[in-house]
């Protein structure tokens, strides 16, 4: 084999595997935009839909810092929204940036919501937060999820 | 032995191994990142070019930090702030820590109390409930975000602060069945489901009747649920609280409070 030939195979290889990186990374982002539309589905629906949803995307050890700094976990999200009749009463996302690390992925954004949490904290209009996901069995799941009150 | 016995005790083996072996490449990398926290820890105490020297080290090129006023800054931010001696904390104490690790990644949380600057801004000593994720990167832990928010007084801290006595807030279920001079004695029947309103307690032993299962509502604003064992004696300082039978049957116990 010519040496040239041999450097311009390698150097194709060398750049397949970014880009399959990269595909990857694009594929992961995709899935995780995908559970966050679910888990904002069930904050705005509350009930037995929503506690299908947080039982199936949160991890049993899930935290949730809310607006005022207390703990949640999960078994106390699931209980609130199957006790409670409504959720949020709207919730919208931007300045989302989904950062990947293996099988974890941070992804912080604004929420602008309007509305009463199951939880009991009352509503918070514009807040910056992060999610943590872990992907478990081919699925990933929020272990974390932190927000905080944008001073205006 | 067994062809059978011998396949489910290898099972058990090939089980138990690597549940041996995570566990302890978890408690290593909990050690890792306890130092990494107080290094980091040493940086905001010491302020200056060394704080900005380890900021390097110990930030992610792509570091988000989120304020506890919801601003966002980048690392080139935060060594900026250690350099130019905007950011640095006089006071810096961390509590209620708690470290989960998921492969390469870690993920705490716990609260700060500090006294100082953050790139100018003033910095609550009150407390704030932080988040910080780190990522191990070339062997070494980064930091890739941190959030904090402000442990807020809860919605009814004024009742908190002068809740009254549980017999008094809350006649249903709290009845005093005996007192002298030095106590109190309180029967305690809370029926499923049922929160009671923020009351207090004097030191006092509480001997339980029944299991229960309920959640604690605390004036610092977080929760604790608690399994009490039917039989068992449990010892509480003064302290004023709410809670909440979330278990499946009555709650029933019995309350000697010093007076």
């Amino acid at each position: 084999m010519k040496p040239r030939f041999v450097i311009v195979v390698l150097l194709i290889l060398g750049l397949a595997v970014p880009v399959s990186m990269l595909a990857q990374q694009s594929k992961a982002e995709k899935e995780v935009r995908a559970v966050i539309a679910k888990l904002n589905e069930a904050n705005i629906k509350a009930g037995a839909d929503a506690v299908a949803i947080f039982e199936k995307y949160l991890t049993d050890d899930f935290v949730r810092i809310p607006p005022n700094g207390a703990v949640f976990t999960k078994s106390d999200v699931v209980n609130a929204n199957r006790a409670a009749k409504s959720g949020l009463e709207a919730q919208d996302l931007s300045d989302i940036k989904i950062r990947i690390y293996g099988n974890t992925a941070v992804v912080t954004g604004i929420l602008n919501s309007k509305g009463q949490s199951p939880l009991g904290y009352g509503a918070v209009q514009q807040s910056r937060w992060t999610r943590v996901f872990v992907k478990r069995g081919g699925n990933w799941q929020c272990v974390l999820y932190q927000n905080t009150p944008i001073k205006q | 032995m067994k062809p059978r016995l011998v396949i489910v005790m290898l099972l058990v083996l090939a089980l138990a191994v690597p549940a041996s072996m995570l566990a302890q490449q978890n408690s290593k990398a909990e050690k890792e990142v306890r130092a990494v926290l107080e290094e980091i820890k040493q940086a905001n105490l010491k302020g200056g070019d060394e704080a900005a020297a380890a900021g390097d080290k110990l930030f992610a090129d792509d570091y988000v930090r989120i304020t506890a006023d919801g601003a966002v800054h980048n690392k080139a931010d935060m060594l900026n702030g250690f350099r130019t001696g905007t950011s640095k904390d006089e006071a810096y104490e961390l509590s209620d820590i708690k470290i989960r690790i998921y492969g390469k990644t870690a993920v705490v949380t716990g609260i700060l109390k500090s006294k100082g600057t953050l790139l100018g801004v003033s910095t609550s000593a009150a407390g704030s409930r932080f988040t910080r994720v780190l990522v191990k990167r070339g062997g070494k832990w980064e930091s890739v975000v941190y959030q904090s928010t402000r442990v807020a007084e809860p919605a009814n801290a004024q009742a908190s602060n002068n809740a009254p006595p549980s017999y008094v807030a809350n006649p249903a279920n709290y009845k005093v069945i005996g007192e002298n001079d030095l106590f109190r004695v309180i029967l305690e029947k809370k029926p499923v489901g049922v929160r009671d309103p923020w009351h207090s307690h004097m030191d006092s032993a509480v001997y339980n009747l029944t299991d229960c299962h309920q959640r604690i509502y605390r004036s610092d604003g977080t929760t604790r649920e608690v399994t009490l064992e039917k039989g068992s004696v449990v010892w509480q300082s003064a302290m004023t609280h709410s809670t909440e039978n979330i278990g499946t049957s009555e709650c029933v116990m019995l309350l000697v409070e010093r007076k």
